[in-house]
Parts: C-alpha cells; structure tokens; sequence
C-alpha cells in the first residue's frame, strides 16, 4: 500500500539497518564480557571449593572451622559476582528494549500503511525527520559547555526519541572527535585506541600511528625536544616495520623543526613555497648547527641504527654546504611542512571517525545530508532560483500583495536555506507536464490558472487595493488591466 | 508486504521469548547465582551448628555423618550451578548469532552511501544548520517546556543552538500557542483582529467558539449565555451550518440551559484547542510569508520518496555499464505525491520530450498548442516556412507564434 509513493516499510527497515546493527554490536560486546567474567570467576570459585573439600578431607574440627572461612570468602565472591552479571544483565535488557522499540517505530509505520491514515503517515515522517536531525546535531554540534547537553541529545530526550537512536555511541565519537579539532587533544582518542585495540588490528589500522605521530609532532612544535623523542621511542619505534618512512621523516622533523622554529611562525601566516625559503634556512642551519647544538641530536641518531644514513648526512651536511643547498631544494622540505599544518589534525579526525563508525557499523555520511541531497535533486525545476533576490523598489500596498502572493511559494528549493545547496545539485528529471487547470493566456503571453487569477482580481477588488471593473482583472507580473474578454485558453499537451 | 519486519519481529521473539525473568537468558544465570548463594548460605550455617554440636560430642557418628553430607551438597549445587550457568551461557552465544544470520543479515543491501552521488559541501553545512533551526522553531515552538516569562528565542538557542534569526520570526506564534494552551484567548484574538481582514474569519469563529466552551466550564449558564449573545462574530452565520457549530456548541448549550449532564467538555476544548492552533499556524506563517512545512521536511521526504528510483537506477547501471549521460539532470522520474510537485510549472515540450527552460521556452501556435522553441525552429526550418501544429490540423507561420510564460498563483 503506497499513500504517497513512499517506499514499502521492509525497505524502510533496510535503509535503518544500523538501528538494529548497533544495539546487537554492543549485545555482543555486553555478552564477551558477560563470558569473561564468568571465565574468570569460575576458575577462582573453582580453587576455592578444591581448598574447602581439602580442609575437610581432614575431618577434624580445626580444619572444619578453616573450611567455613574458606565457605565465607566463596560466598562473599558469589556476591561480587552476582553484581557484576546483574549490571550486566541489565545492560542487555535495556539493549533489547531498544531493539524492541525500533521494531515497534516500524510497525507504526506499516500500521498507518495498511490502516490508509495519510496523516498518520505524514506523522510517522515527521518523527523519522526528528530523529535524523537528532542524529545530524549529536554527530556534529561543537563540544558543549560547562555541562550542557549535546543538542542533539536534549532534542531527543524531549521528543521521547531516546530509545530509536543509540545517542550515546554518537555523542561519544562527537566528543572524541571534537576535542581532536577544537582542542587539539589526543587523551580521549588514546584512551578509546586502547579499548579497541583488537577491533583496530583486525582492519589493520593505522589510526595508533597516526595518533601517536600527531602526539609526537605536537610536543616538538610546543619546543620540548626530550619529551618528544622520548614518545618516539615509547610509542612510535614499534611501527618501524609498517611505517619506517614516516618515522624516518618524524626525526627528521625534529631537526628541522628546530632549525626553522621562529621562521615557521612567519611561514604559516605567508604561505610561501618552500623554494623560496630555503636560502634563509640554509643560512640558519649552517650557522646553527655549526654551534654544535646537534649533539643532541647526533646522540639520538646514534642510538638507533635506522637512523645511521640520517646521522652521516647530517655530518656530511655540516662539512660541505652543496650538499646542503641541494638537501633545501629538494622536495622534503614541504613534507615537513605539512606535518607541521593544521589539516593533519582533520585528517586524523576523519581517519578516528571511520574507525569509529565501522566498528558499529555507522554511515559515514551524515544520513540527513543524504537525504537532504537527494530531496532537492528530485524537486529542482529549471523554474528554482530563477526569481530569488528580485525584490521591488516601490513599496505600494499592490505591490506588497503581490509581493506576498509570490512568497507565498512554499518550494522547498526556493527557501533561503536550500536555495544556496541547490545551485550545485542536478535537476528533477520530468517526462510529463506539470501545471494547471484552465490555463488561459492573456495577450502578453503569461498564461495563468483561470480560477486563480479571478480570485486575485476578487480580492483586489473587495479590500479595494485594485480599482477593477468587474470584467476586468489584473496580471500580477505586469501589473497590466485586461478584460476578461482577452483570455484565450490554452492546449498544453 | 512487509515481510522482512514480520520476519524480525519473530526473530527477536526468539531472542528474547521463553524466558520467565525476560531477556535473552543471562538475567536466568543471575537467579541462579542467588539460588547457589542462598543454599551456600544455608550450608554454611548446617555446618557451622554441625562444628558447635561436635565441640560438645566429639565422637558422635550421626554428626560425623551429617558432616559428610553438607561437604557432599555444597559440591552438588555448586556443580549444577556451573553446568546451568555454562549451559545457559552456550544457548545465549547461539540465540545472538541466529538472531544475527537470520534477522540481521537480511537487513543488509540498502547502500546509501553509494547513492550519495552529490555531496552537500562542507561550506555549505552553515545553511544546513539554518534549516534544522527553521524546522525545529516552526514545530517546536509552542510545546517548549517553558517557564513562566521564559525568552522562547534564549531557550532555543541554549537547548538547541538554533540560531536567532529562524527563531524570532516564529516566537511570537509560539507565545500565542502557548498562550491558547493555558485557555488564555486574548492576545490570539488580539493578533487575529490586528491582522483583520486579511486573516480567515474562520480563526476568529475558532477563537470564539473555544472561548465559549472555556466559559460553559468554569463560568455557568448565564455567562455563557451573556457572552454568547454578546461577542457573536458577523460571520456566525457563514459557520453556523458548520458542523462543529451545530454538534458541540449549540447541542451543549442546549443541554446547560435544559440542566442536562455535560458530556467530557475537557476533551471537547482540547479538540477544538488543536484545530484552533492548526488554523492560528496556519494562518500566521502565511502573513509573515513563513512556509507551513518547514522546507527542511519536504525536502527530506522527498529525498526518502526518491531512494527507491536511486537504488533502482544504481543496480541497472551497475549491471549494464552505462553512465549518467546529462550531467545536471537525474536520469530518472521521480513520481511525487501531489503536495510535493506544483511549486512550480514544469512543461514539456511535447516533440521534444524536454522540458522547457529560459533557453528554450515554451511557443504558443495559431492553434493555441504550445511547442518548445527549439521545436518550432525546426518545424519552421528556422521560421522560412508555415508548418502543420502536431496536434491539429491548423497551420501556422512563425508570425502567428508567441511566446509563453506560465506562472503558478
């Protein structure tokens, strides 16, 4: 049963495949650590028990007393561990009542199908509309502020919208996310590294290493050198067999970075190409590590044998200046440059909220934005935007009227909002008219709906805005007076 | 018809049915590990009594032997425990991973991201967000949760970072709803009066009849009746045939006047509440030239209406190897329900089966049928000859053509 030519509610329930797909993701991770509790609990209640059947294997009253302290501690495991399923326990069935919910949300929807209820349809739509705003704002409001809820989430609390949206997942990789991009802050990214790190290694992610070389990058560029190579050594070293290029790149940072600090600020204001600078690097450089400041460094090389081509070079580099001009001329430069610049902290951004989306197997892509792209597509007539920021000089109150009448257009592409994301999309695809009944021509060739015009022409007249005869009426692009006698009545096909 | 949610409906009822504590079984484990504690607990104090008793007679075989039994059964239960609790656990395991395979995996095959062809761009997610205000203020706006005096435009913008301009082009709507909402008419009325003519009378009917019934609540017969005579808006008799009219006010005045039993008048002014604020909203986003559904709504329903042509159009293409040939057209119709089409008029040329532009609009022939003008030049061979109309018999030279502009009131 189709009321609007809305898709059938299987298909429905296939577009919201993740509505089922995270409560059963995180059914499964309830029930591996319902299993690894038990696991370990067991064997421990197991000991236990061996050492009661022991201490009374004995038969004497000293032993039995043991025995009963032993029965005690079992007890009092028993307990902790009862707490621990129950939390557990509970967890699943707030899980399934989700579940449960959402398989009810899809029933109302087939319900208003077969029950023909146009508006509770519309409703229905109205609900599923909410909930992918819900989702929008969860994934991308900006980090609230001492305390306030994500929007997204209050939005959904206040419509009783909770339990059709795994908010709590969403808001989670909001937050992380957002402390990425606004702050700049690696811990919460860390931190959920950590508790995924079976589900990373199995799409062999890189996300550690970046995150770690991010970490490593931001430490240089806040000037504590020690620090930095000691996160080096502590988090980066062990990705030397997937990743020694970025990591032979990482010391060289560190040398750069020292280098060209102070030009660097400069730098990332101007935006010059680094051909440019490399005459005043090189000055600096030379005259720098000539001061010998890179024992530092050369003690670092030293200690790790990876390294050992760098550490010549930058011995050989000190001798003879060639080499030197040539090692600014080449392209590396611009790769340093790049690991200094803002966008890595986007991109480790996008490659956090992949890992993230997949492991429940979220969209990437916001779903209203999808929904939004396809919506304007398929309404978009050669007709949108075409009448958009003409608005009349005068201000007379026919023009106001029929300035009104024209507003009034409640086209979706043609509001304030949309028109601007309409330009780049396609148009609808129309094989058939679309227009109106009665439609007569007047001589100037605007062809109207009669019943409509003679309306306008009835309202003009009785809120006397319009002096018209009653045979006459009025066109409101031109503004021109025609006798009803004009009208010629039009065949489009 | 929709087999897939029966089908996911009776999985989950595997999942969870057949279980007296509810759940998929685990919260079975947790009664059972009362139960073990409960018989350890018991066991514990048979043989603590059992220790005392032996302190007095040592050697007593009966105590000996009931000793043997209390080692005997903390075993037992403790085993039938562990094999309970690993059973059910096993059984759990396999629920979710039916409930996986045979419901879950059926869900798969919608990809949306593979339809989502023209992405909305990052720049343009300011407006977006704009839309989301717009829709959130225009249905929100009159059940805030607000307190007495509490700014509507602050409220949004605090709970759903709605931006200001959307927001107070509808707060004053929403101070009126929420107004009508505690059976306070006035400053409605007062609105609907200022707006005077332009506003349908048929607010104003609402607004009185509302009124009316508030008073048969709490005022009496008399007042009523007083206010009834009264305040009778001119354009009572145009809604006196009305239904409403006839079947509530008038059958409820009749019953107050005879002393009668009044129907639940509670739930009376609440329906008449809703169609008075369906009328008032209506009413004042046509005068502030504000669109009744919010276009952020449509806009998505459409976008849902059409899904099934994308996917549609993705499989044939991806089965046929064929591209999308015009760039900035879909290649397919899209059918929408009335209420989503006639923004705007769409003709189309019907030699050339394209829809007409500003490029190429619409001609209107001698005959009164219309061509596109890239039709008609070719008809005409470029206006040098008088030509058949496709449709009729009547011929036509390119004098006699005028263009044509079709406009939707």
């Amino acid at each position: 049963m189709q009321l609007i030519n809305e898709p059938d509610t299987d298909f429905h329930l296939k577009l919201n495949e993740q509505l089922f797909h995270i409560p059963y993701v995180m059914l499964q991770r309830n029930y591996k650590r319902w299993n690894e509790c038990l696991h370990t609990e067991e064997s421990l209640l197991a000991d236990e028990l061996a050492q009661f059947n022991a201490l009374m294997n004995y038969k004497d009253l000293n032993n039995d007393k043991q025995a009963v302290s032993v029965l005690t501690k079992l007890i009092k495991r028993i307990d902790a561990f009862e707490k621990r399923i129950e939390k557990i326990a509970t967890h699943e069935m707030e899980l399934l009542d989700r579940i449960d919910h959402r398989i009810k949300f899809f029933k109302l929807l087939q319900q208003t199908k077969t029950e023909n209820d146009r508006s509770g349809l519309l409703q229905w739509y109205q609900q599923y509309t909410n909930l992918l705003i819900c989702d929008y704002l969860t994934r991308n409001s900006p980090l609230p502020q001492n305390n306030e809820m994500n929007p997204g989430e209050s939005f959904l609390l206040q419509h009783h919208l909770d339990k059709l949206l795994d908010h709590r997942v969403l808001v989670n990789a909001n937050k992380i996310s957002k402390e990425l991009t606004e702050h700049h802050d690696l811990t919460a990214l860390l931190n959920w590294v950590k508790e995924n790190n079976a589900h990373l290694g199995q799409r062999h992610s890189q996300l550690e290493f970046k995150a770690r070389f991010q970490e490593y990058i931001d430490v240089l560029k806040s000037g504590h050198h020690a620090k930095a190579i000691e996160c080096l050594q502590s988090h980066l070293l062990k990705f030397m067999s997937s990743n020694s290029k970025e990591i032979q790149t990482a010391c060289g940072l560190i040398v750069y970075i020292d280098t060209c600090a102070e030009l660097l600020r400069t730098d990332e204001q101007q935006d010059n190409s680094s051909a440019d600078l490399s005459k005043e690097y090189l000055h600096r450089f030379t005259t720098h590590v000539s001061k010998n400041k890179s024992a530092a460094y050369q003690h670092f090389f030293r200690c790790d044998s990876p390294f050992e081509s760098q550490s010549s070079f930058a011995k050989t580099s000190l001798n003879s200046l060639d080499t030197m001009a040539s090692f600014f001329n080449s392209t590396n430069l611009s790769e340093y440059m790049d690991l200094l610049k803002e966008e890595r902290w986007q991109q480790l951004n996008e490659l956090f909220l992949d890992e993230y989306y997949s492991l429940y197997g979220i969209s990437k892509d916001d779903p209203l934005l999808i929904y939004l792209s396809l919506g304007i597509s398929t309404l978009k007539t050669h007709a949108c935007l075409e009448h958009i920021g003409d608005s009349s000089g005068s201000h007379s109150i026919l023009d106001t009227t029929l300035h009104q009448q024209e507003h009034l257009n409640p086209c979706p592409v043609c509001s304030e909002n949309f028109a601007p994301l309409a330009k780049d999309l396609p148009y609808a695809h129309h094989t058939e008219s679309k227009l109106f009944d009665n439609p007569v021509m007047l001589p100037n060739g605007n062809v109207y709906d009669l019943k409509k015009l003679e309306q306008l022409a009835q309202k003009l007249r009785r809120k006397k805005i319009f002096p018209l005869q009653e045979y006459e009426i009025l066109d409101p692009i031109d503004k021109e007076v025609y006798s009803k006698s004009d009208y010629i009545t039009m065949y489009p096909t | 018809m929709a087999k897939l949610l029966g089908k996911l409906e009776a999985e989950f009822e595997k999942l969870t049915g057949g279980h007296e504590a509810g759940g998929s079984g685990l919260r079975q484990t947790l009664s059972d590990t009362q139960d073990l504690k409960q018989q350890l607990r018991k066991l514990k104090a048979h043989l603590n009594k059992n220790i005392q008793e032996r302190e007095g007679s040592p050697q007593d075989n009966k105590l000996m032997k009931k000793r043997a039994v209390i080692q005997d059964k903390v075993n037992k239960c403790y085993k039938v425990w562990d094999h309970a609790v690993k059973r059910q656990g096993k059984a759990v395991g396999l629920r979710y991973a039916c409930f996986r395979k045979d419901a879950l995996a059926q869900l798969k095959g919608a990809p949306l991201e593979e339809i989502y062809q023209h992405k909305i761009a990052p720049a343009n997610r300011a407006f977006v967000d704009r839309a989301i205000g717009f829709h959130i203020s225009r249905y929100n706006v009159g059940d805030l949760p607000l307190d007495e005096g509490a700014n509507i435009v602050q409220y949004l913008e605090t709970a759903y970072r709605v931006d200001r301009a959307a927001s107070e082009r509808l707060a004053p709507m929403g101070r009126m709803i929420h107004d009508l909402r505690r059976h306070e008419f006035d400053s409605c009325a007062a609105w609907a009066s200022d707006h005077g003519d332009s506003v349908t009378p048929r607010l104003q009917f609402e607004l009185f009849i509302l009124k009316a019934l508030q008073m048969v609540k709490v005022s009496g017969t008399t007042h009523t009746v007083k206010y009834l005579i009264d305040n009778v808006p001119q354009n009572l008799i145009t809604y006196s045939e009305d239904s409403t009219y006839k079947d509530v006010s008038a059958a409820l005045l009749a019953k107050m006047v005879l002393g009668h039993e009044l129907p639940d008048i509670d739930a009376i002014i609440q329906e008449r509440l809703q169609s008075c604020i369906r009328i008032f909203t209506h009413e004042f986003c046509a005068q502030n030239s504000l669109p009744f559904d919010s276009p952020l709504f449509l806009t998505v329903l459409s976008g849902i209406i059409s899904l099934q042509y994308f996917i549609k159009y993705n499989q044939i293409r991806a089965a046929s190897h064929v591209g999308w040939t015009t760039r900035d057209e879909l290649p397919f119709d899209v059918e929408l329900p009335d209420f989503l089409s006639h923004f705007h008029p769409i003709f189309i040329c019907p030699v050339l089966k394209e829809e007409t532009t500003s490029e190429n609009p619409p001609y209107s022939l001698s005959c009164h049928h219309i061509i596109s003008k890239k039709a008609l030049d070719r008809l005409s061979k470029n206006g040098n000859l008088s030509f058949k109309c496709p449709y009729c018999p009547v011929h036509t030279t390119m004098i006699k053509t005028k263009r044509v502009n079709f406009v939707i009131l």
